[in-house]
């Protein structure tokens, strides 16, 4: 086996063994970046790789230097006998959404092109402290702005490493091919309405939105304040529970953080599915999507092999000892895109206001005036998704004058959440630890398919986008392939801060099919290149 | 209630509020997928609210439910955030004049 190949947590065992260094696993990773990822995302978009279209290209920068810093001084520590740190010598890739001190942080936006961080954030110091090597920053949708990662200024954007005609998933694309694709084995993602849950389903991995709180959203460049979530992205579940483990808890930088103690996530996967109540509901059977050309709102089925591959995972925890309950009703789920419609768009505007080629960034050269300066620097630098979000967040908050769409919003996501109450009560009907869902309503489809529909690439989130209303914690974890070879997830739900369940529940799916034959199935950028 | 399409009029004055200026093209690229954006809104004007509903945003438990208190630290790295101002002097950010008589 390689080492690309190994887990964080075989790699971190290893490296504080001294059976492998630390720097070997970073030339590990470097060069399996070099081997599948061909030209980074870059602002002129210009291909040099006859082969690009075959390449991964998750990567926009690698922080060399800093990692091979980083490998040395664990590997001093193992030498010392010292502590190295729960991700001893693992390669992480951050997406680049999160300040790093001194490296250009650019939301894959020209508008943040030049803007070097003069601080870190939370979580990659928490990931740093724990002994990673943070290899570089990866694509993402522009200002995680999108959901196939083809929004990206940085071109090429991120391919889907199982087949790379089709679409990683987005914001979070990079992080799930770089993961895929054996660049990392982690990688730190932001999920604000799926962009980690989505890409990690259509890239065949592991990813973990926390419940709201539990990881610190200090230097996160702020999309929807009340829905971003910082979050882990790995090739299997234990993974995801360690690098949570390692980012999760207060921080005093950041007041939404959680004060709750951290469990030991880790111990959570010792225990069984024994007794578990999962559920299933028929409101996660289909999306309603808005046909803008009939005006009607059409029922889209969940594709038919996720929506097997759902209820197969619930046959195999039933052989486990859990208790399926079906028929749970999710009746607000529906309404889960229109409510982010409005929240994530008004909570956008506001916070790209403060892009304005005044105090970091980009900026245009001789402005006539400071307005000039101002219009054409957000015309220069912002791309045609921020420009949409920011102008339906400035529509509907001028508009609140007739109809307040924010409170309006705001009560339908309450009444999501109580949706979700009411299944997790404990002397409720119900009586859920968990629910059970597909990730998405389909695999994932062909670059250019759907990137120019901003409605319709949206409603590739109705199956994740509710669990950030309510601010749960949810995980999706590889439940097999469709019949072109393309990964389908399937997506466990909580209560508030309980990521214990959530991981007890995908562990368990996840070492019942370990010897299935999808999972020997490698994607396709790996045949070639291993 | 049925919500209004937004008129060509309409866009002019947001555009013009959060300070873009657009080519044609993107123009009506832009007013028509903000018009399809609001069909889908139009699903929360048309669905019976419930009135008892709890609007707080997300629920942080905290121990002992104290928030932490707001104390002023200095960051260390503050000349830094002033260098990265595109146009810096002395520890100040430099900025065009305002053109005279518009309002900002």
């Amino acid at each position: 086996m390689r080492y690309t190949q190994l887990s964080a947590n075989e790699i971190a065992q290893k490296v504080q063994a001294g059976e492998l260094k630390a720097s070997d696993m970073l030339d590990a990773s470097l060069a399996q970046i070099r081997a599948v990822d061909g030209d980074f995302g870059s602002l002129d978009g210009q291909a040099t790789d006859p082969e690009t279209d075959k390449k991964v290209h998750a990567f926009i920068s690698l922080t060399e230097e800093m990692a091979r810093a980083q490998a040395q001084a664990v590997d001093a520590k193992v030498a010392n006998g010292e502590d190295a740190g729960l991700l001893a010598g693992v390669p992480v890739s951050i997406k680049d959404i999160f300040a790093l001190e001194n490296t250009v942080t650019t939301a894959a936006s020209r508008m943040l092109h030049n803007y070097r961080a003069p601080y870190t954030a939370s979580a990659v110091q928490k990931l740093m402290d724990a002994g990673a090597l943070i290899v570089g920053k990866v694509n993402l949708d522009e200002f995680t702005f999108g959901s196939s990662n083809e929004s990206s200024a940085y071109q090429p954007a991120s391919n889907n490493p199982w087949n790379t005609a089709h679409v990683p998933g987005g914001s979070s694309g990079g992080s799930a091919a770089a993961v895929a694709a054996e660049e990392t084995p982690l990688s730190l993602g932001t999920d604000t309405g799926g962009s980690i849950r989505q890409p990690a389903a259509f890239c065949g991995v592991v990813g973990l939105k926390p419940s709201y709180g539990r990881i610190s959203r200090y230097g996160l460049i702020a999309f929807a304040s009340s829905l971003d979530c910082p979050g882990p992205l790995s090739r299997n579940v234990e993974d995801a529970a360690l690098m949570l483990q390692v980012m999760a808890g207060a921080d005093e930088r950041d007041e939404s953080s959680a004060t709750l103690p951290v469990p030991n996530y880790l111990e959570a996967l010792q225990q069984d599915v024994k007794g578990m109540r999962i559920g299933l509901s028929p409101d996660y059977a289909g999306i309603a999507y808005p046909n803008h050309k009939t005006g009607e709102f059409e029922i889209i089925p969940v594709q038919e092999e996720i929506k097997q591959a759902t209820l197969d995972a619930a046959e195999q925890l039933a052989r486990q000892g859990a208790e399926i309950i079906e028929n749970v009703p999710m009746p607000h789920t529906r309404y889960g895109i229109p409510v982010y419609f409005v929240v994530s768009r008004i909570e956008a505007s506001s916070n790209l206001n403060r892009m304005d080629g005044v105090k970091y960034g980009f900026t245009v050269a001789d402005a006539r005036d400071l307005q000039d300066l101002y219009k054409r620097t957000r015309t220069e630098g912002f791309g045609p998704q921020p420009k949409l979000r920011i102008l339906m967040g400035a529509y509907l908050s001028a508009a609140s004058k007739k109809v307040n769409y924010y409170q309006l919003a705001s009560q339908v996501r309450g009444m999501i959440r109580r949706d979700f109450e009411l299944a997790f009560e404990p002397k409720g009907a119900y009586q859920l630890d968990a629910l059970l869902t597909p990730t998405t309503p389909t695999t994932a489809f062909k670059r250019a398919e759907v990137f120019g529909d901003s409605v319709l690439m949206q409603y590739a989130d109705q199956m994740t986008v509710s669990v950030n209303h309510a601010g749960l914690p949810a995980i999706t974890v590889p439940a097999g392939l469709d019949n072109k070879n393309l990964p389908i997830g399937i997506q466990f739900i909580a209560n508030h801060f309980r990521e214990d369940i959530v991981l007890r529940a995908a562990h368990a799916y996840e070492q019942s099919t370990l010897d299935a034959v999808w999972r020997k199935v490698r994607p396709m950028a790996l045949q070639e290149v291993n | 209630m049925q919500l209004e399409k937004i008129t060509p009029e309409a866009f002019e004055k947001i555009v013009e509020m959060v300070a873009f200026d657009l080519e044609p093209q993107e123009k009506a690229y832009l007013l028509e997928q903000l018009n399809h954006q609001l069909q889908s809104v139009q699903e929360l004007l048309d669905i019976p609210l419930e009135d008892d509903v709890d609007l707080s945003f997300n629920k942080i438990p905290r121990v002992g439910d104290v928030p932490r208190q707001d104390k002023w630290q200095a960051f260390e790295q503050a000349r830094g955030i002033i260098e990265r101002a595109p146009q810096n002097e002395d520890g100040m950010i430099l900025v065009p004049e305002p053109a005279s008589g518009k309002d900002l």
